[in-house]
């Protein structure tokens, strides 16, 4: 066994930690302890200049471990793994102690925030000692996608993937592939033909022989890893008696879209006792009739259009729905056209026209006339039933923002802009491929700036509107992106496995199954011929759930033994 | 089908020949009429129920740039007429190239399309072209880093271009990012550092697209790369050089609130990691070799070659990824916000690099101080350390933008890096006091209200109302606006004003549009094959757009284009072909393929 | 009470000129950059807004329109080209026909036919009139003295009835004026010695225009000043010493020098604008209404053949002379009588009147508040 060489690395990085810790103090501190050779300060660690200093000194010194003290691993443990990699060093000798986060973000007194990142750098110190070299694995990479959700997002993923020749699996729960956009009749802000798109994706996908398409159908169950799932699809047949379809896929796509907010809840806009108040998505209906008229059957003569219905407000939706603005202007212009002589009204809170085109659209539809009302957030206008010799039929009261006045507004027909929120079943779709969600119900990326598509588990991505409201280029944009990363995986073939991951000693396990029940991520399965607990190293994302709860201490956490925790703690605490 | 074709005359400068496509249209079996709508006249869907009536018309076509906005008025007729309201279509020529070399065919092509009742982008497919499976990445910014990290990733080959001594772009000089507020170094280095050490990228820095020749999947580019006259691959980053060059110059790199050397390293985490020298202000090279030269002198491991010269190679691509991004908008043009005349009044991006800790002031937020400059001798305006923080704030949004007089659209992103600015000042400096004037607070993005809602409950003042001027009153900064909701006209004194100054597309971006034979919207953003369909393809086979040079937009949406981008490169690839450019396809081919597509 | 938002005014209201105004997105660019624009009175925004939503009872009541003086510095400037300046000038034709009890003025602004129209008549009415009450009486040989074809002393007598009945007129007019703007106002009262106190404000505004001054370009101003001096003057010779102008063969210098200047700036002013409306080079002469065109040819009419008149009578040619006169009259019979009262020229009495109400009505709020606080002193001083 040869002996330890510890290089101990403190990084500034810039003064996000050096304005609140001595890192020279820790630097000295550290290079005194028992088996550290070298130990170095660096403005940033992270730069290509503070990674060679590392190899550098593996090379040089003869390091076999290496400590870097600075942001969370979270964030560079990959960078630094890979550099102690250059130099000839398995990646897992290196440990990262994270006194940015940890420390000189959250504290201000210099002399005590010193003495923590010491004792942070040095718990890591020792825990390093007890590091062992460990080895990546790698399995194949199953060149099937499985795409769940058929509308515009779903589609466009499984086109990008079947163009490249490999097979996709495109499960849709409705009667009908298209989703949401299906209903739409133009597109805002160009008013271009939502059906046009339609028609092409659809007719592309029904010729392309690479995608198969599942309708009424739902995925019941998704089991295996990435580049090995193994997913159940479930359709109903005509007569209730559904079959199952188990299929082998390499990835998975979620594209499960949206469902539109129920303005019913909003009581004091009405909906659903009202007549003359509708939303947004049967307006859309009327459009495409070419009938725009109140329950009556008249043409209107006012319409009044009210945005933010449930979005952008405390008691339903804190957050905008992106795409209303634009539909609600593309209404206003769509009324104008087709009744000439209307009033129209639009009541916003502040308008969101920020894509291409989208200004010029917001400013012609002034141009034209519209009528636009600002309200204050929280402060929704109420809708009344209008009195005899008011020209409409119902009277928006609002305290208008613009010019201070509460004012009235008659409106024979009134559309709500109801927004977009998760859908009922968002939740199954998290819990079936093992993401999560935020609170709203949306499911979270696996980074929000630049990893949108990706989630926490490998080889499910997601797209459109299912991570958060969006438009259509954004959607599609998304779903092309998701694509790629699919494409990246199936041309490397193989795919690596992390080398940390919990596994069970046969000859301690008694078989009596506690861990099954609570690996969250499904990863151990119970042999019942030899009565023993396996567990997928694939799967595993040794979270140490099941080393805590075996009662016969029979599962070990590689990476995460208990020497190595003990050594952690003692070095925090001595 | 009985089809009736109305044309609505085309934009202004009638590129395509209306009554061509008439003549055309009324040819193309089952047009019963092809009727030329004046723009001007109001259309009556009564009336148009009384034609549709007449002429017993089962089938409508709606041709013209943007017919789109007189479809409700048929769809309407139609039903009057009681037809099938879904038997409208839309030719549009905006949507399928209104911009192309020959316009007027183009038209034909689509009303054709639409005669036949198939969506334009299914009958107009180029034929297939084998492709060269090395990329050619244009722009060294997130969207460039990003699209070619998720290509090389693949395992393909990459070529990135980048015109500045570095990767990064604007990204690079950014604190922090909104809404999560981490910051842009910590999450933007790691994949600069990737893309340096990437085995499948070659990386030209410094250097220029000067020439492309070929067709789509086998493209010929000449690549000028500018004399950086130090050895990359040798330089360590001692700082020697830097120490002895006599030259001051503004930095680029914080955006001109500090100085670099003429020999100089764009920032530390640069990749490549290596100095180099800017000729521009170079006095050795302006000299031409008679003076200076300290530099060479004195680098340790002399990879210092000062009369090196331009060079240029060729690469052999099969796709292209154009992600030149932005430029920002010059803030004197605007001259009533006093900007380059007035001390403490700082574009966004100077304000970036004031607030970075890798910035001049290591991030502290100072107004700035008088100091005498000895080598130019005379009083300077500069960020001093040690200067006094300014204790009241106003940041305007809109500067240059959603304003017919400069730019008209909206720039997307300063409402919510405005907000950001905000945080940022009360977080560094104990009871400042924050004003933010905007128009409308564009908070639409994940996470982008809630951000907003935050930053008011920190006791940021937001005000409606655009600012009008900024002035200087005895040495005192005066910002005068109208504070709408509360009804009164703001005039108050302020130590510090920041200007959200909008984004314009980046120098160079016509030329190049020149050089790939792309189209530009009138704004100068590149043209996408179609807004909805297609954001991220071009008119010309295998070069794709992404990013902002596309149109304004924020990281996240950035980092989704470029990906999607690297789906449209690597599905070629694995297909081995690719796509051909839609303008090599004549009108009897598109028309042929409806033909087919409607037989099926 | 909430008010009912009427989008029709807007249609009414463009057919004085509005053209832009729904292009209005409020972002109050223009009322931060207007000099005159200070609570209580913020505009153009608020005059837009309340145009865009057609508040039509505030629009009567606002004085706004008055307080601006069309520098164009908030057109130019408009991010949207909403013409916040020519919303103010179309808003200053409206309120002029609203103010008018006669229905006339709208009658003129909505249809410029029927404006040159009925000036016609009454410029052939006037023609008829003199020249057969020259003949029956006069010699058209005979420019002064008791034989002279139109005699002083009958147009004096003429002049003053006719000033009589405009006086009447606008007095009315003003009087409404007051009353949409201050006297219909609930709660609002003005004590009677403060209207005497702030009456010097009328000749004050009237005289200097000091607040044209306020805006940023000062041409403008000189012009205008220059242009209603030169007619003021004009009215004052005419009123008081027309027998001395038309007293033969020496006129008193002093007249001669005044008349003469006077005639210089009206032509002058008139010619500047004329040209300026034409060009469209200045933004507050980008947009013309018909009633500007007819009211600017009107007055150079008037002021040329006035000054013709005068000239044939100092060269001796009285034949001349008496014709000119009378063509003078066509012209300035109808100006006073129908542009004076019912058009572009009634802003010389409503500008000043504003600008004097402007002041009281701040006072008097002023005075609220006061009252406001002492109740609550005394309510305090009681617990």
């Amino acid at each position: 066994m040869e002996e330890t060489r510890i290089g101990v690395y403190i990084c500034n990085c810039g003064t996000n930690i050096a304005k609140v810790v001595d890192c020279e103090a820790v630097a000295e501190a550290m290079g005194k302890l028992p088996q550290v050779t070298v130990a170095r300060v660096y403005k940033y660690m992270c730069s290509n200049p503070g990674q060679d200093m590392i190899c550098q000194d593996i090379r040089e010194h003869g390091l076999n471990r290496v400590v870097v003290a600075a942001c969370s691993p979270r964030m560079h443990e990959r960078t630094f793994r890979a550099a102690v990699q250059s130099a000839g060093l398995n990646p897992y000798l290196l440990e990262m102690a994270n006194i940015r986060e940890h420390c000189s973000w959250v504290h201000e007194e210099q002399d005590a925030a010193t003495a923590k990142a010491m004792a942070l750098t040095r718990s890591a110190v020792l825990r390093v000692a007890k590091h062992e070299p460990l080895e990546k694995m790698s399995a194949d990479m199953c060149p099937f996608t499985l795409v769940i959700g058929g509308g515009i997002a779903g589609l466009t993923a499984a086109l990008e993937l079947a163009d490249a020749g490999h097979g996709v699996y495109l499960v849709e729960k409705a009667g009908q592939l298209g989703g949401t956009l299906a209903r739409d009749d133009l597109t805002a802000p160009y008013l271009d033909s939502a059906r046009d798109l339609m028609t092409e994706r659809l007719t592309r996908v029904g010729q392309n022989e690479k995608i198969q398409v599942f309708l009424g159908a739902e995925v019941k169950k998704l089991s295996g890893f990435i580049g090995n799932f193994n997913a159940t699809i479930r359709t109903a047949a005509g007569n209730g008696t559904g079959e199952e379809r188990s299929v082998d896929v390499g990835s998975v796509i979620v594209c499960t879209g949206y469902q539109e907010f129920d303005a019913s809840r909003i009581t004091h806009y009405g909906y659903g006792k009202l007549p003359n108040v509708i939303t947004s998505f049967e307006f859309e209906r009327m459009l495409r009739a070419g009938r725009i008229q109140t329950h009556e059957g008249r043409i209107p003569q006012y319409v009044a259009i009210v945005h933010c219905v449930g979005s952008r407000n405390r008691e339903f939706h804190g957050y905008c729905s992106r795409v209303c603005c634009m539909t609600a202007l593309k209404y206003a212009h769509e009324i104008k056209s087709a009744i000439p002589g209307v009033y129209v009204s639009d009541l916003y809170i502040d308008m969101h026209a920020f894509g291409k085109g989208h200004e010029d659209f917001y400013r012609h539809s002034s141009e034209v006339k519209t009528l636009f009302l600002m309200y204050g957030k929280n402060a929704h206008p109420v809708i009344r039933k209008a009195g005899r010799g008011d020209d409409g039929e119902r009277l928006l009261e609002v305290n208008e923002q613009l010019s201070g006045e509460v004012i009235e507004i008659p409106a024979d027909l009134v559309i709500l802009m109801v927004g977009m929120e998760a859908r009922q079943d968002a939740g199954e779709v998290a819990r079936l491929v093992n993401i999560s969600q935020d609170k709203d119900g949306w499911f979270i990326e696996s980074h929000p700036k630049l990893d949108p598509v990706a989630t926490t588990t490998e080889g499910i991505f997601i797209a459109g509107t299912c991570a958060a409201p969006k438009d259509i280029p954004d959607s599609v944009a998304q779903a092309r992106a998701a694509a790629a990363r699919i494409l990246g995986k199936i041309a490397k073939e193989k795919i690596e496995i992390d080398a940390v991951f919990a596994e069970v000693n046969e000859d301690l396990c008694s078989g009596c199954r506690v861990c099954n029940e609570l690996c969250p991520y499904s990863a151990i399965d119970f042999d019942p011929v030899r009565r023993r607990s396996h567990i997928n190293s694939a799967l595993c994302k040794a979270c140490g759930a099941c080393g805590a709860a075996c009662p016969s201490g029979a599962i070990k956490a590689r990476h995460f033994t208990d020497q190595q925790i003990f050594a952690q703690i003692e070095g925090v605490l001595s | 089908m009985r089809t009736g074709i109305f044309i609505v005359s085309a934009a202004p400068d009638q590129r395509v020949n209306l009554q061509a496509v008439a003549t055309y249209a009324a040819n193309l079996p089952a047009v019963e009429t092809v009727t030329l709508l004046d723009p001007g006249a109001r259309i009556d869907p009564v009336t148009m129920a009384e034609t549709i009536r007449r002429d017993r018309l089962e089938r409508v076509v709606l041709a013209g740039d943007s017919p789109g906005h007189l479809k409700p008025v048929f769809t309407r007729a139609m039903a009057l007429a009681e037809g099938d309201p879904d038997e409208i279509r839309l030719a549009s020529f905006r949507e399928h190239g209104g911009v192309v070399d020959n316009p007027t065919e183009r038209a034909k092509s689509i009303v054709a399309c639409a005669v036949y009742g198939v969506p334009f982008p299914l009958a107009a497919v180029p034929g297939n072209t084998p492709i060269h499976p090395a990329t050619l990445v244009i722009g060294g910014g997130v969207a460039g880093i990003q699209a070619a990290l998720e290509i090389a990733d693949a395992g393909k080959k990459v070529y990135l271009v980048e015109r500045s001594g570095t990767i990064g772009g604007h990204m690079a000089m950014f604190d922090k990012t909104f809404p999560t507020l981490d910051c842009a170094a910590c999450i933007l280095t790691p994949k600069m550092v990737s893309v340096g050490q990437h085995q499948d990228i070659t990386l030209h820095t410094y250097a220029e697209v000067s020439h492309v020749s070929g067709q789509p999947g086998a493209y010929r580019v000449r690549i000028r790369k500018k004399a950086r006259r130090v050895n990359e691959s040798a330089c360590v980053v001692c700082h020697a050089c830097s120490e002895v060059c006599p030259v001051r110059v503004s930095s680029e790199f914080d955006s001109g609130i500090s100085e670099r050397k003429a020999i100089y390293m764009p920032f530390p985490q640069a990749v490549p990691n290596a100095y180099l020298i800017d000729e521009a202000s170079c006095v050795y090279v302006a000299s031409g070799g008679q003076k200076c030269g300290a530099c060479a002198k004195k680098c340790p491991k002399n990879c210092i070659d000062l009369d090196q010269a331009d060079q240029t190679i060729e690469l052999e691509v099969g796709q292209i990824v154009l992600a030149t991004g932005y430029d920002v908008l010059d803030a004197r043009k605007i001259q009533r916000y006093g900007y380059g005349t007035l001390p403490n009044v700082l574009t966004a991006l100077e304000f970036e690099r004031l607030t970075n800790a890798s910035g001049p002031t290591g991030g502290r937020i100072v107004t700035q101080t008088k100091k005498y400059n000895k080598r130019k001798q005379r009083d300077e305006w500069v960020f001093d350390p040690d200067g006094t923080p300014p204790r009241r704030v106003a940041i305007i949004h809109c500067v240059g933008s959603r304003d017919s007089n400069y730019n008209a659209y909206c720039s997307r992103v300063c409402c919510m890096y405005s907000l950001k600015f905000a945080h940022l000042v009360k977080e560094k400096i104990p009871g400042v006091e924050c004003h933010e004037f905007y128009i409308d607070m564009r908070a639409f993005g994940k996470g982008y209200e809630e951000f907003a809602e935050r930053i008011k409950a920190e006791g940021t003042f937001v005000v409606r109302g655009r600012t009008a001027s900024v002035t200087e009153h005895e040495g005192q900064l005066i910002v005068k606006g109208e504070d709408i909701v509360h009804d009164r006209i703001i005039d108050f004194p302020v130590d510090m004003v920041l200007l959200a100054v909008g984004l314009v597309p980046a120098a160079g971006a016509r030329e190049l549009a020149g050089l790939f034979g792309l189209f530009l919207e009138e704004e100068g953003w590149f043209h996408e094959l179609n807004y909805n369909g297609d954001p991220t393809d071009t008119e010309r086979g295998g070069i794709f757009v992404a990013g902002a040079c596309q149109a304004p937009k924020d990281i996240p949406d950035t980092v989704a284009q470029a990906s999607a981008v690297a789906a449209g490169v690597l599905k070629n690839i694995s297909r081995g072909r690719g796509l051909g450019s839609r303008s090599e396809l004549g009108l009897s081919e598109i028309e042929a393929h409806a033909k087919k597509i409607v037989s099926l | 009470m909430a008010i009912r938002v009427n989008p029709k005014l807007i249609e009414e209201i463009e057919k004085y000129g509005a053209e832009d105004v729904t292009k209005c997105y409020h972002c109050g660019n223009c009322s931060a950059v207007c000099p005159h624009s200070r609570e209580p009175f913020v505009f153009p925004r608020k005059s837009m807004r309340n145009l865009q939503m057609g508040l039509e009872d505030k629009l009567k009541g606002s004085l706004e329109p008055w307080l601006c003086y069309y520098c164009g510095q908030c057109s130019e400037q408009c991010p949207r080209d909403a013409e916040p300046g020519e919303t103010m000038m179309s808003l200053r034709r409206w309120l002029t026909s609203v103010y008018d009890f006669t229905g006339i003025s709208q009658t003129f602004y909505r249809s410029w036919k029927a404006e040159l129209f009925t000036i016609l008549v009454v410029t052939v009415l006037t023609g008829i009139g003199f020249f057969l009450y020259g003949f029956s009486r006069g010699d058209i040989r005979t420019y002064g003295g008791p034989t002279a074809f139109l005699p002083s002393s009958t147009i004096h007598v003429f002049d003053w009835i006719m000033g009589g009945v405009l006086a009447a007129l606008l007095a009315i007019n003003a009087g409404r004026m007051w009353w949409f703007m201050v006297g219909r106002q609930k709660g609002l009262r003005i004590p009677f010695f403060a209207y005497l106190r702030k009456a010097y404000l009328l000749p004050l505004h009237f005289f200097t225009q000091k607040r044209y001054a306020m805006c940023e370009r000062k041409g403008p101003w000189l012009v205008h000043l220059a242009l209603m001096l030169s007619y003021f003057a004009m009215l004052v010779l005419i009123m008081f010493f027309l027998h001395e102008m038309q007293a033969g063969p020496r006129i008193d210098w002093r007249f001669h020098a005044v008349g003469y200047v006077a005639s210089l700036g009206l032509i002058g002013a008139t010619l500047y604008a004329l040209h300026g409306r034409w060009r469209k080079r200045q933004t507050q002469y980008r947009h013309s209404h018909e009633s500007d065109w007819i009211f600017l040819v009107l007055l150079l009419a008037v002021a040329v053949t006035g000054v013709l008149q005068h000239v044939f009578h100092r060269a001796g040619w009285d034949v001349a002379a008496n014709v000119t006169y009378v063509v003078h009259l066509m012209g300035v019979v109808p100006m006073l009588v129908l542009e004076v009262p019912f058009s572009k020229w009634a802003h010389m009495v409503y500008r000043p009147l504003a600008m004097y109400f402007a002041d009281l009505l701040v006072l008097a709020r002023a005075d609220k508040q006061n009252d406001a606080s002492a109740e609550l002193a005394r309510k305090a001083g009681v617990a």
